[in-house]
Order: C-alpha cells, then sequence, then structure tokens
C-alpha cells in the first residue's frame, strides 16, 4: 500500500473538504492527461475529426480548447 | 516592486522561473520560489540544496491523499504515464508559454518587503525572501519532505 493510501485511511470520507479537494484533483488530472493524449495523437498525426469522436465531443469544442492556432503552435518546440 | 531586490534576490526570482520550467510548471509558487533563493543563496537553504527541494516539488493542483480517499492512487498513474509518455509528462503545462507568478507567490513578495521594512532594511535581500516563503504551507511541506525542519531555518535567519 502506498503512502497516499495509508493516510487517506485516516480521513473520513465524508469530510467535504478531503472530497471536494479529491474533485478538483481529479478534474487537475483529466485536463492534464487530455493534454498529454490529444498532443500524442496530433504528433502520430489523427485529425481533430478523430480526436474528438475518440473523446466524444464536437470536434469545435476539442479544436477551440487544443488547436490554439498559429501562435501556440509557432511557440512549440 | 523589484527595484529594491539586491542582485541575489533577483537572481532567486529568475532562478525560480528556471525550476518552474525545469519541472514543466506553469506557475511561479512559493516552493520554486524556495528553489531559487537556494540556487542564488546556498547557505540559506542549507543543508538543502536546490536540487534537493527541486526534486521534493510536487505537481500543483493535485492533492495526493485526498485521490487515494477515492481509490486512485496518484503515484500509480504518473509511474505509468511517464512509462509511455517520459519524465514529467504530466506535469501541468504548456511550458513553451507565459510563466505566471501564483497569487501565493505575489503575497510572499509582498511579505518580503514588509519583513525588509520591519528590521529597516534598506534593500530586500534572498533572506527577506525565505523569511517570507517560510509562512507558505507548501514551502514547509517542501522542507519537511527534505527531512529538515522549517521552523529551525526561520529560526537561523
Amino acid at each position: 500500500m502506498t503512502e497516499a493510501t495509508k493516510l487517506a485511511e485516516k480521513v473520513s470520507s465524508k469530510d467535504p473538504a478531503v472530497g471536494l479537494k479529491a474533485v478538483a484533483s481529479l478534474r487537475t488530472l483529466l485536463e492534464r492527461l487530455e493534454r498529454l493524449q490529444v498532443e500524442n495523437a496530433r504528433e502520430q498525426g489523427w485529425s481533430w475529426q478523430q480526436i474528438a469522436a475518440a473523446l466524444d465531443v464536437s470536434k469545435q469544442a476539442v479544436h477551440k480548447k487544443h488547436g490554439g492556432g498559429g501562435l501556440l503552435s509557432r511557440r512549440r518546440k | 516592486m523589484f527595484t529594491r531586490f539586491v542582485q541575489s534576490a533577483r537572481t532567486a526570482v529568475v532562478e525560480a522561473q528556471a525550476a518552474t520550467r525545469a519541472l514543466g510548471h506553469d506557475s511561479v509558487t512559493p516552493s520554486h520560489m524556495l528553489v531559487g533563493v537556494a540556487r542564488a543563496e546556498p547557505e540559506l537553504t542549507s543543508p538543502l540544496t536546490a536540487e534537493q527541494l527541486q526534486s521534493a516539488i510536487r505537481a500543483p493542483g493535485i492533492d495526493r491523499r485526498a485521490l487515494a480517499s477515492i481509490g486512485i492512487d496518484y503515484d500509480a498513474v504518473e509511474r505509468e504515464v511517464e512509462a509511455s509518455f517520459g519524465p514529467g509528462a504530466l506535469a501541468s503545462g504548456r511550458t513553451c508559454g507565459q510563466l505566471a507568478f501564483a497569487p501565493e507567490s505575489k503575497k510572499a513578495l509582498e511579505l518580503a518587503l514588509r519583513e525588509a521594512q520591519d528590521r529597516e532594511d534598506e534593500h530586500i535581500g534572498p533572506e527577506h525572501l525565505l523569511l517570507a516563503l517560510l509562512d507558505d504551507h507548501d514551502v514547509a511541506e517542501v522542507i519537511r519532505r527534505c527531512g529538515a525542519d522549517p521552523k529551525e531555518m526561520k529560526d537561523r535567519l
């Protein structure tokens, strides 16, 4: 068992402070995973259409969020 | 804001930004500033080195304990993701973009100014910066993770 899991046992799961923090952390984790996976898909030549379908969102939504346009892509290494 | 900073305090701020970039984070938190101070004035945080402190910084926005309370082992997730995408893959942000100072860091800079005023020091040095940073909860946590006592570090200043 990891240190984190052991620590968690001491905390009541009904404590809103912990529960809400878990939700916020999960959201952060989700955003990072999404960015990572979208970048990876683009590097592997996936179209925005394919990525949107896999993420179950509209093409516009995924492009708006991750497309960035000229400025960002130029800044990338 | 930085006009009254001595050179080494400015170096600390620059080094804090470098540490933030190196970790792939997008916001300069007080913990990154701590690394900056350690780079600019190593004796202030001795025996802890800047490298040690830097490796003790966790990605912002993730509370491992809270995630563990719903059965998610963040370390395991990080391990798996890094196995596929390389070290730092889950770090927070677009390292190529503009770095922002976290509100807590801005607060610490103001606090450093006040520390200097209270001590009637004309200039703001890394020691004032460190004093201000030691009030931050995450900074204390980073120091403890390295096996030192933040209170002891404060008493020495």
